[in-house]
């Protein structure tokens, strides 16, 4: 027996393993309960495996780590690509959009000019501008196709831009006002000084020829505190209404009766922002027709706080902004200035500004010129020479109009 | 030293099973290594050595997997016999040779296996894609074993010099 399992021991070692594991096999637990590690075999090899388990397992999880973040920054290269393509997009939408906004705000200036002064016009937009620097040309995008002729006036809501000088069936060349060659009769709309305004070739100046000598022609702007710039700043809401003794002394001085003066005892001391507010407190206590007889007298002597205060700068008349600016700050405050600045202003800036005549059949009467920049006289003749700002920025000129005149009034240039 | 080296290969065998390929499974299935080694050494070894191999990695395995002590071993020791066995009687000492008997191997020890537990639903996935993966990761079991053999044939010859 034994020579037997000697001279085939290898098949004897393996029946010896196979029952051992039959043996095991046998002894097992059912597979559906939680199997703990009870014996030392199990525990053992737990034992010897555990720490290169955790050392592979945590190179593992680098290597996935790093894997990821690789990805998630080759992803992230990918949307910020795309993203900054989208970007590029939408900052050129914007671009456009600014574009259509400021063109629409253009347009809506141009139709409330149109709409004060109710006479037809052909709108047209700037195609182009001649090649030559000399040259003092653009050229619009209507012709004859749209009835437009030679000689007619091009205007913008700034004023005078040139005249029309040569006509294609879907443009036209517009001379404009700063050429040498195109001339307009004006005269100074406060003075009504006549003269002849024609261009340098300079866009920041046109030349008022033939100016009587005699006439006197404020230079420049300046900034004054007029009767006229209260009342218009009283209408824009400029605060500052409230009755006092001393108003109500001098509302009786100036004839009003004793009755009236008795209501107007109701609202004594009481500080409304606006002239309108103000009118509403005085209808509310004598009645509308009341009030409105005495509005003048009342918005005239009633004034207080800040109009009140702007009047000691009444026939004070300032060259320069900022010194007008300054003296406004000692008057009012510098909060309030901040508040009221552009429309303080607004009303008392003054300047000389030089509109068309309306002689020589071209330009229609009352349309803007420019302003006075400077006067040049010299010490003999008898004209003075007159410099103007033109009104027209033609720098920036996109839209213009063009007046059609009558077919019989339309003599050659 | 052998031996002890073919432990160490059989324990970075278990750890690589235990911890890398269930992150990157073939078919969710993960390799078998251990019948690498098991049929490696039978074929090598003879069906002495390929038993005893197999009945002892494959308790071990048995040990760390959780499932029933024994299973593994007799699986294993019946694999490692008949390579054995088949060693000395076939020419198996390509590699194409070695990989064709990992894969036989590999299906009987599955077969084994479920024949033990029962053929759940989807066994054929499991028979399929075990033996797939068990078959790619055979190559490198082989060359790091026929490294070793290598390095001791020449400190063998070396020390006989």
């Amino acid at each position: 027996m034994l020579n037997l399992v000697t001279r085939y021991r290898h098949i004897s070692l393996f029946i010896l393993l196979l029952l051992i594991s039959l043996t095991l096999v046998s002894l097992n637990r059912p597979a559906t309960t939680f199997i703990q590690p009870t014996n030392i075999l199990e525990r053992g090899m737990l034992f010897v495996l555990q720490p290169f388990q955790s050392a592979a397992s945590y190179v593992l999880q680098e290597i996935q780590r790093i894997r990821a973040e690789y990805f998630a920054l080759v992803d992230l290269r990918k949307k910020n690509r795309e993203l900054q393509r989208e970007n590029a997009i939408l900052i050129q939408q914007n671009t456009l959009y600014t574009e259509q906004i400021l063109e629409y705000k253009r347009l809506k200036d141009t139709l409330v000019f149109l709409q004060e002064r109710q006479f037809s016009t052909i709108p047209a937009r700037v195609i182009g501008h001649a090649p030559g620097n000399q040259d003092n040309v653009i050229i619009v995008d209507k012709g004859y196709a749209d009835d437009v002729q030679k000689s007619w006036p091009v205007i913008t809501p700034d004023g005078i831009a040139g005249i029309t000088i040569s006509v294609a069936k879907h443009s036209t060349k517009v001379l404009l006002l700063i050429d040498p060659n195109c001339n307009v009769a004006a005269l100074i709309q406060r003075s009504r000084d006549q003269g002849i305004v024609g261009g340098q070739s300079n866009d920041d100046a046109y030349l008022m020829k033939y100016v009587n000598r005699r006439a006197i022609i404020q230079e420049g702007v300046t900034y004054q505190i007029t009767d006229m710039a209260l009342q218009e700043l009283a209408g824009e809401g400029l605060p500052g209404y409230r009755i006092t003794d001393h108003a109500l002394l001098r509302l009786q001085e100036a004839g009003l009766t004793a009755d009236i003066i008795l209501l107007l005892e109701e609202l004594k001391h009481i500080l409304y922002l606006s002239q309108s507010s103000f009118l509403v407190a005085v209808e509310s206590i004598m009645g509308k027709e009341q009030a409105d007889w005495y509005k003048p007298l009342l918005v005239q002597h009633v004034r207080a706080d800040m109009l009140t205060q702007l009047q000691q700068l009444h026939g004070q008349s300032f060259a320069d902004e900022d010194e007008f600016l300054y003296r406004l700050q000692d008057t009012i405050g510098l909060k309030r200035v901040e508040q009221y600045r552009d429309l303080i202003l607004r009303h008392a800036k003054r300047e000389e500004v030089v509109v068309s005549s309306g002689l020589g059949g071209i330009f229609p009467k009352g349309l803007r010129v420019g302003t006075v920049a400077k006067v040049i006289k010299q010490e003999y003749g008898l004209f003075q020479d007159i410099e103007i700002t033109p009104g027209v920025d033609f720098s920036k000129l996109e839209e213009v109009l063009i007046i059609p005149r009558d077919s019989e009034d339309n003599p050659t240039p | 030293m052998y031996a002890i080296i073919t432990f160490i290969i059989f324990i970075g065998s278990l750890v690589l099973q235990t911890s890398v390929f269930p992150k990157i499974p073939i078919g969710g299935m993960q390799p078998d290594l251990v019948v690498v080694i098991v049929v490696y050494l039978g074929l090598l070894k003879g069906p002495e050595t390929g038993s005893l191999s197999g009945f002892g990695f494959g308790l071990l395995f048995d040990a760390v997997s959780g499932t029933s002590l024994g299973v593994n071993a007799l699986a294993k020791t019946i694999i490692g016999f008949f390579c054995g066995v088949g060693g000395r009687r076939l020419y198996t000492h390509s590699m194409f040779s070695k990989i064709l008997c990992v894969g036989l191997s590999s299906v009987a020890n599955i077969l084994l296996r479920l024949s033990i537990h029962g053929f759940t639903v989807g066994w054929q996935q499991v028979l399929l894609y075990e033996t797939l993966y068990t078959l790619i990761c055979c190559p490198w079991i082989v060359l790091i074993f026929l490294q070793m053999e290598i390095r001791f044939s020449r400190q063998t010859a070396s020390l006989n010099f």
